[in-house]
């Protein structure tokens, strides 16, 4: 075994992403190397089989943490961003607004060139995560490892803090169908959506989150509650939750579901990330209405109630503003998030306040 | 009981070629019918690929204008639904689906 694999392997011990040696980090920064993140120095490590006197003193390069509840924890902050889009690329290098971190579409970066050029000179002063909408983890047919591999290399490029998936398909017979589509809640789609978790964790070698789906259907044949489902696949798996508090109403309301007992079925530990986002309403004839998640406007107070509720659940939870259809001007998001900075506020005082007492 | 992948190639003819009857069979009704609660997805389905496509080619968008070109893009989408989720190079077939579009 050489020294690489050796390194390879007690970085796995360690948790690390990533480690060398003490001399040639510093050979590095001599020569010019600047990470993202600053690495968290460990001395005096011992690495098994590897006996050379000199190379005591290693130094680790940042251990990925799985979550990140406080400020002073992990990569991204227990605090309010924004989901950026293209339009707000120029405006968010010149003017540099104070927001905790930004989240993109992971499939928007992939083909390098501008964008990616973009995202990686943003990425130099905010922390950024990678939410995918295309693995499709509900796909019976299995994951495309082609797809995976995209995600990987774009996350190499980015080093995102969380990267995140939905608890949907997109694919089937090697076509893509451009939507999270629901997936009946049976017990053969459980064990496959925990498999292709366990795969895409496996080939990133980091936890992801899966994301609650919003929906306008329900299978018939759908055995086992939404909320139990996506816990199941949590504990089975390990993944994290990023809760969709806006998906969460939207599904309720258009099932006839409580939004606050699904809430509670979700595991705290496991909730690595909040939703926040805008949808509308589709009169359907006879009176009926359909919810749709159109991520088209303003958060609704409903939504901000339940929101609140969230946070009283699961403590101060990284949280974004999602807008993707007629996205507005930059200052329009910045307020909304600063609304959910308020309440995330609010949330740290209850926690120092429950500490208190 | 369908299998997870039968009704995945089920609700792939409903969404790509509107034959929506079989998949509609399976879903609960509740007030709304099956038919009424899959033309959401098939409307974000062919609306998010008709915003690619829209993305990918400005200049024709202009030429042809918004409807007309709505109408080829539903047409090109249903005839060639996208192979991968990274859409950068979907609708290189796309001008040369249409004979008004070259």
């Amino acid at each position: 075994m050489n020294l690489v694999a050796k390194l390879e392997k007690h970085a796995k011990s360690e948790g690390a992403r990533a480690l060398t040696t003490g001399e040639a980090y510093a050979l590095a920064r001599d020569q010019g190397y600047r990470p993202a993140r600053a690495p968290e120095i460990r001395t005096g490590r011992k690495v098994e089989g590897v006996t050379d006197p000199a190379n005591r003193g290693w130094t680790l390069d940042v251990a990925y943490r799985d979550r990140c509840r406080r400020e002073d924890e992990g990569p991204i902050p227990a605090k309010a961003g924004i989901g950026l889009r293209f339009p707000h690329h120029a405006a968010m290098l010149d003017r540099r607004p104070n927001i905790g971190w930004l989240e993109v579409h992971t499939e928007n970066y992939m083909g390098g060139g501008g964008p990616l050029g973009y995202l990686e000179a943003i990425r130099a002063h905010y922390p950024i995560s990678l939410h995918g909408v295309g693995l499709s983890l509900g796909s019976a047919e299995g994951l495309d490892a082609a797809h995976l591999e995209r995600i990987q290399q774009t996350a190499l490029r980015i080093e995102p803090a969380p990267v995140s998936e939905h608890l949907s398909w997109s694919v089937v017979g090697g076509r893509y169908l451009a939507d999270l589509l629901p997936l009946p809640m049976t017990e053969e789609a459980l064990e496959i959506v925990c498999r292709h978790v366990d795969q895409t964790q496996a080939y990133l070698r980091r936890r992801i989150l899966v994301e609650n789906p919003s929906s306008y259907l329900r299978w018939r044949h759908s055995m086992i509650p939404e909320w139990e489902f996506l816990a199941t696949v949590a504990n089975r798996t390990g993944c994290g939750i990023l809760c969709d508090v806006n998906n969460i109403y939207v599904s309720a309301a258009n099932h006839g579901w409580d939004p606050s007992a699904y809430l509670a079925a979700l595991p705290p530990a496991a909730i690595g990330e909040i939703h926040l986002a805008g949808h509308s309403t589709r009169a359907l004839g006879d009176g009926r209405v359909l919810r749709i998640d159109d991520h088209s406007s303003h958060v609704i107070p409903a939504v901000w109630t339940l929101y609140a509720e969230a946070l009283a659940r699961f403590g101060p939870v990284p949280t974004l503003i999602e807008w993707d259809t007629d996205i507005p001007a930059l200052d329009v998001l910045l307020d909304e998030a600063s609304h959910a900075a308020l309440l995330l506020g609010n949330a740290r005082q209850g926690v120092r306040d429950a500490d208190a007492a | 009981m369908p299998t997870l992948l039968e009704l995945q190639r089920a609700v792939y003819r409903g969404l790509v070629a509107g034959e929506d009857g079989p998949c509609a069979a399976h879903v609960v009704a509740d007030g709304i019918a099956g038919q009424a609660r899959l033309s959401v997805y098939r409307n974000t389905f062919i609306g998010n690929l008709t915003t690619a496509l829209r993305l990918a080619y400005p200049a024709i968008h202009r030429l042809v204008g918004g409807p007309f070109f709505e109408s080829a893009a539903r047409l090109f989408i249903e005839a060639q639904p996208p192979q991968s989720a990274w859409l950068d190079e979907y609708g290189a077939g796309f001008p040369d689906s249409s004979p008004a579009l070259h």
